[in-house]
């Protein structure tokens, strides 16, 4: 087993005993206890205390959980909505798929999260606005890669046999279209994932996510930004959580590319 | 050369189109503002007078399409509106945080192409030795740290622990150092995989072998026969990948208040003037377009194989 495996299961073992272990004390997660802010990490408060007297501990397992809805959600949504969409636009080709290609295109116009960033500046935070923003710019990924594997294997002879036996179009898709796609279309989920976990971490750095006291890491790395000097170890476990998660997701994206590829060859 | 221009043409039109879409999905921003967005605007307490004054100003009282064509019309003759928190014109204001943007993101680009470029190239000449597991490792770490992570940290390193640069914007040049590094060295992240994959799909051509079988110097094969090959992919990819920068500028600016257009956005939403909001949006999207624009234009001009498919 080499580093990379290594890492993905280790982390992931990691985090799902964390999950699973720890119960969400409501408590702990959202009471103001303005005794002892900021502290140490102790016997009590295993991470320390943050800016409001809360467990820094509690409150990140409890956000990562949240951030991890989040995604599972939005990734969810993206890519069966994506996946059906560039399926259709290269399936049906003529007028149609021009004008799908097109309404893509303008979703592309948008640069990275800018969109996401001024939906939520628009709708309001909170979770429901989060996954409503994260939907509309996320699904174009998905695709632009369903279309542009259909096209690949829309003209595969097998393909052409089911049509020329008179297979209707939907069990064409689901049973000779949907497998062929299947190893890429994982591959970007694994990505999309990740890239969904940093999208909600940055909207709710700046304040435009997830709403207090609900934990979130990027709300929970911008008070740990606030309080750098005096409790640098907040900032430090809060990022090192987030990279951990994103890390651990993407290389689980390239062995799973690695894999498909050379399967494909 | 005439399909060169066809291609040109072609390339006008769809950016025109494109432009306009974009223009029209930020005109439609405002209308997703939960409620009335006048209300939403002067808040709770404003009299009947202010708020059908506010409605005439933005033009809400009139017909959809007439509310969008006069919009369309005005962003094309640059004309912003005026700005609910400022009471000045959005034009002025923007434009200038424009150019701290720019700034920002020319430097950033900077760091990321000297960085990112050549040890991209390196790791795919010395594939899978540990000069090419190094520059993965840093790669995957840059795609995964996110800025709002590495700015605090970098910060913490180089202004608290060793006080050898300012954190704050006005400090000159000094103070770009640091917002550069965390905008530039992510997407740097993006330019070693990018370089490292199309240097590798290169190295497998069979012009490659043909050329080292000929004897030609090692030097010569790698500048002559696979960068001037390795080189257009990595450009096309750029001008989208350039959308993760401007993007990433919008946090990377709130981070060490940079007063960019990305600060200026987040600060706009906070302020409910949707107007300067939705002047942000345009100018960061118009940016990205063009840019993307000037590389296909390029891409013709540089690919010859392009030119005779147009």
């Amino acid at each position: 087993m080499n580093i990379s495996s290594l890492i993905i299961v280790a982390f992931s073992a990691l985090w799902i005993v964390l999950l699973i272990i720890f119960p969400t004390d409501l408590e702990r997660i959202i009471l103001i206890n303005l005794g002892n802010i900021l502290e140490r990490p102790s016997h009590e408060y295993m991470l320390g205390t943050d800016d409001l007297g809360r467990d820094i501990f509690a409150r990140l397992i409890s956000g990562v959980r949240l951030s991890l809805f989040v995604a599972f959600v939005v990734v969810a949504f993206t890519s069966i909505f994506g996946t059906m969409y560039g399926i259709f636009a290269a399936w049906f080709g003529g007028g149609a798929e021009i004008l799908l290609v097109k309404i893509i295109d303008i979703f592309l116009a948008f640069p990275g999260i800018l969109l996401a960033i001024a939906l939520t500046g628009i709708l309001g935070g909170g979770v429901q606005n989060i996954i409503i923003a994260l939907c509309s710019v996320g699904w174009v990924g998905f695709a632009r890669l369903a279309r542009a594997q259909t096209l690949k294997v829309k003209s595969l002879d097998h393909l052409m046999a089911a049509k020329a036996l008179g297979t209707r179009i939907p069990k064409v898709i689901s049973k000779h279209v949907l497998p062929l796609l299947a190893g890429p279309l994982i591959v970007e989920v694994t990505f999309s994932f990740a890239a969904v976990i940093l999208s909600e971490a940055g909207l709710s750095f700046l304040g435009l996510g997830i709403i207090e006291p609900m934990p979130s890491l990027g709300g929970m790395i911008r008070d740990g930004a606030l309080y750098l000097l005096i409790a640098p170890h907040y900032i430090i476990v809060t990022g090192l959580a987030l990279m951990s998660l994103v890390i651990t997701l993407n290389l689980l994206g390239d062995k799973l590319r690695d894999y498909w590829d050379s399967k494909s060859v | 050369m005439k399909n060169k221009i066809i291609f040109l043409v072609r390339l006008f039109l769809t950016t025109i189109l494109v432009l306009l879409s974009v223009v029209t999905a930020v005109f439609f921003l405002i209308h997703l503002v939960p409620g009335d967005p006048v209300l939403t605007i002067l808040g709770e307490n404003a009299g009947l007078k202010e708020i059908d004054g506010l409605r005439q100003e933005l033009g809400l009282h009139l017909p959809i399409y007439e509310q969008w064509s006069n919009y369309v019309a005005n962003v094309f003759s640059f004309d912003f509106g005026e700005s609910f928190y400022y009471h000045l014109p959005v034009a002025p204001i923007i434009f200038e945080r424009f150019l701290s943007t720019l700034l920002l993101a020319a430097t950033s680009f900077l760091v990321a192409m000297s960085v990112g470029i050549p040890l991209g190239i390196v790791a795919a000449l010395r594939y899978r030795q540990s000069w090419d597991g190094f520059a993965t490792l840093l790669a995957l770490l840059g795609v995964s740290v996110p800025n709002f992570v590495l700015g605090p940290l970098l910060i913490l390193c180089f202004s608290v622990q060793f006080q050898l640069l300012p954190i704050g914007s006005k400090e000159g040049l000094m103070s770009l150092v640091l917002p550069s590094l965390t905008l530039g060295l992510s997407f740097a992240a993006i330019l070693t995989r990018m370089s490292r994959a199309s240097v590798l799909d290169v190295l497998n051509e069979a012009f490659i072998t043909t050329a080292r079988a000929k004897g030609i110097s090692e030097f010569r094969v790698v500048f002559h026969h696979i960068l001037r090959n390795a080189v257009l992919p990595i450009l096309t990819t750029l001008g989208l990948q350039i959308g993760v920068l401007l993007g990433g500028a919008v946090i990377t600016e709130a981070i060490f208040s940079w007063p960019g257009l990305g600060s200026l956005l987040v600060d706009s939403i906070d302020r409910r003037d949707y107007q300067m909001l939705q002047a942000c949006v345009l100018v960061v999207s118009f940016t990205y377009v063009g840019i993307n624009t000037l590389t296909d234009a390029l891409y013709c001009f540089l690919d010859p194989r392009i030119r005779k498919s147009a």
